[in-house]
């Protein structure tokens, strides 16, 4: 209350100040008074400085003059408010208001990098943290073996990650659906890195790995004791035995080269050995026994101790490296000749 | 400006203009109506010379609105004559002058006068009502000239202006001066501080205080007709920093102008 008070009388000296000095001082006019077309432009503002200061140092010592140019810009103070946009542009191309305008855009234009930057450190920030965690975590146990056209990755990280399943997984068994879970791991990896990494080409990828299940044997049951023995080098044997067998060397009755046989039984093993070995079988043929009778194995439920062991025996000599004309004695040998005549 | 308009179309066009200038300078509805047709008859005089004089320096519509206010104005002096006002009611100009014209030419009541004033200048209502009482108290005689011509124009009656004076004239002019800075003492302290030493406001209005013809405007702007600070710089083509600046340094100079005259006492007691 006090300051408003000392505000107020503040401003009454000043007043009485302003007052004193005016009626101390009084000018002649001087010259003639401002016609009509001065009186417009000045209060237009079209006259050049010079011509506004002579009409100004008149308006202050006239006070006819003064009072019908401080009517006429009350007037055009009037006509401007009612023309609306008119008056709208006019405020705009004032400089204050330029001036106004560009310190507000500037202000904007700062709170939108900032808003930028900070959107950009918390992208990176969410981008690196799952690439951090999954190089520092450990591979899954259950990885899949990793195919040597997994250098078709996309990236060199997959590359990497690729390369360090293989050195685990030798002791590791293959997925049962290899093919798949390659594609998994692969997708898998193609969406953790996603905003890092192109996406990589699914039109080459299905095609490799639709040729990768030709290689591998016929699904089996999962957990098979047999399927986990498997190594990539058995693979890599069988495949080049079989193209080496070509083009049906052997009967090799049931042993078809994508492996994909019909189910199997035991006697149709035995019958299908001694069938072969009454002929003059390749490789091809012996390749093919022999993952029959793993294929037996795995259904453990299927057959007895003793023909267990029968077909580990028949399976021992197969894996044994020698001439096929030895081959035969030798599985026909273990097969016996009581046997043999029952199925003949 | 449009030359292939004639200009009586041209008048025509601005009717709506003349009438709300007429209407606002003549409240009665009637007399605004003739004011508006004298403006009409005077833009039509001569072949419509006052029209062919424009140079196109400024938009006609300010140009004729010019021409109606000055009009109007002639039609008032026609109307109700010319009455010199007291030298201190020119000395203090502004809504003095234009209070004393609606009362003592246009016998109008104080509160007319007043709404009138403050119409015109907003924010002045207050103002003219109190001025409008003083010019009254001050003038007992008011309105009794009224529709009397007045032989001397207003340039004429300046006393500083005349020449040669006799010694009459001069105790005319002394007894003036002193009425001037009493209503002055009155005008301007009016009851605050009491009524102020007519001869010690003399002596400070005495000193020597120059002001450049923009100081004198923007003083008369903000301090005797109320008008924002802002829009006085607007007036005076300076923007609001501008003006602002420039009012505080001319308040700061003319304290120290009186100091040196070697008033700071006498300022001291009246401000």
């Amino acid at each position: 209350m006090a300051e408003i008070t000392e505000l107020e009388n503040k401003r009454a000296a000043e007043r009485r100040l302003a007052l004193l000095a005016l009626t101390g001082e009084q000018q002649d006019p001087g010259g003639s008074c401002l016609d009509d077309d001065e009186l417009a432009a000045l209060v237009e503002e079209r006259l050049t400085p010079e011509q506004a200061g002579l009409c100004l140092a008149h308006l202050a010592a006239c006070e006819h003059c003064y009072a019908l140019w401080r009517q006429l810009d009350q007037e055009r103070q009037h006509e401007a408010r009612k023309s609306g946009p008119r008056g709208l542009l006019r405020l705009i191309g004032q400089p204050r208001f330029l001036a106004a305008t560009g310190s507000i855009l500037a202000a904007a234009a700062s709170v939108a990098v900032f808003l930028t930057l900070t959107t950009q450190v918390d992208r990176t920030t969410l981008t690196r943290l799952p690439e951090q965690s999954i190089q520092e975590q450990p591979l899954p146990q259950t990885m899949p073996e990793p195919r040597a056209n997994s250098k078709a990755a996309p990236a060199p990280l997959l590359k990497d990650r690729a390369s360090q399943a293989a050195r685990q997984t030798d002791a590791v068994p293959p997925s049962p659906e290899p093919g798949k879970s390659k594609e998994r791991v692969e997708r898998s990896a193609s969406t953790d890195h996603a905003a890092t990494m192109p996406a990589p080409p699914r039109e080459k990828k299905a095609p490799m790995a639709r040729q990768d299940d030709k290689d591998w044997p016929a699904p089996a049951a999962p957990g098979a004791l047999f399927a986990e023995a498997e190594t990539a080098t058995d693979r890599r044997e069988k495949t080049s035995a079989a193209e080496a067998a070509g083009k049906a060397e052997a009967p090799a009755p049931q042993a078809t080269a994508t492996g994909t046989a019909a189910p199997l039984t035991l006697e149709d093993w035995r019958r299908s050995i001694r069938q072969g070995c009454e002929g003059r079988p390749g490789p091809g043929f012996f390749a093919a026994i022999a993952r029959q009778g793993r294929q037996l194995l795995r259904e453990s439920a299927a057959v007895n101790t003793q023909d267990r062991r029968q077909i580990e025996r028949l399976l021992a000599v197969l894996a044994t490296e020698r001439p096929a004309a030895h081959q035969c004695p030798a599985l026909l040998d273990i097969l016996g000749p009581a046997a043999q005549g029952q199925e003949r | 400006m449009d030359p292939v308009t004639p200009w009586p179309q041209q008048a025509l066009a601005h009717w709506a203009t003349i009438n709300r200038l007429a209407g606002r300078r003549f409240p009665q509805a009637h007399l605004a109506e003739e004011a508006a047709l004298y403006v009409m008859d005077g833009l039509a005089e001569d072949d419509w010379r006052r029209l062919r004089a424009f140079s196109g320096r400024s938009t006609l519509a300010t140009y004729i609105a010019a021409l109606t206010l000055r009009l109007l104005e002639d039609f008032a002096r026609a109307r109700f004559g010319r009455v010199n006002p007291p030298l201190w009611v020119r000395r203090l100009g502004g809504i003095w002058l234009t209070l004393f014209r609606l009362l003592c030419l246009e016998r109008f009541s104080p509160g007319e006068a007043a709404a009138l004033v403050g119409d015109r200048q907003p924010g002045q209502l207050r103002a003219a009502e109190e001025a409008a009482y003083r010019l009254l108290g001050e003038i007992p005689n008011c309105g009794e000239h009224r529709g009397e011509q007045a032989g001397l124009d207003e340039a004429a009656a300046t006393p500083d202006t005349e020449g040669d004076c006799s010694a009459q004239e001069h105790r005319l002019e002394e007894e003036e001066r002193r009425h001037l800075f009493t209503i002055l003492g009155r005008v301007f302290f009016d009851g605050a501080t009491g009524e102020a030493d007519p001869r010690l406001l003399e002596r400070v209005a005495a000193a020597r205080v120059t002001l450049e013809p923009k100081e004198r405007l923007l003083l008369k702007l903000c301090y005797r007709d109320g008008v924002a600070v802002a829009e006085a710089g607007r007036m005076l083509g300076w923007n609001r920093h501008q003006v602002h600046g420039r009012l505080r340094r001319l308040l700061d100079r003319l304290r120290q102008d009186l100091a040196h005259a070697g008033l700071d006492e006498e300022l001291r007691r009246l401000l």
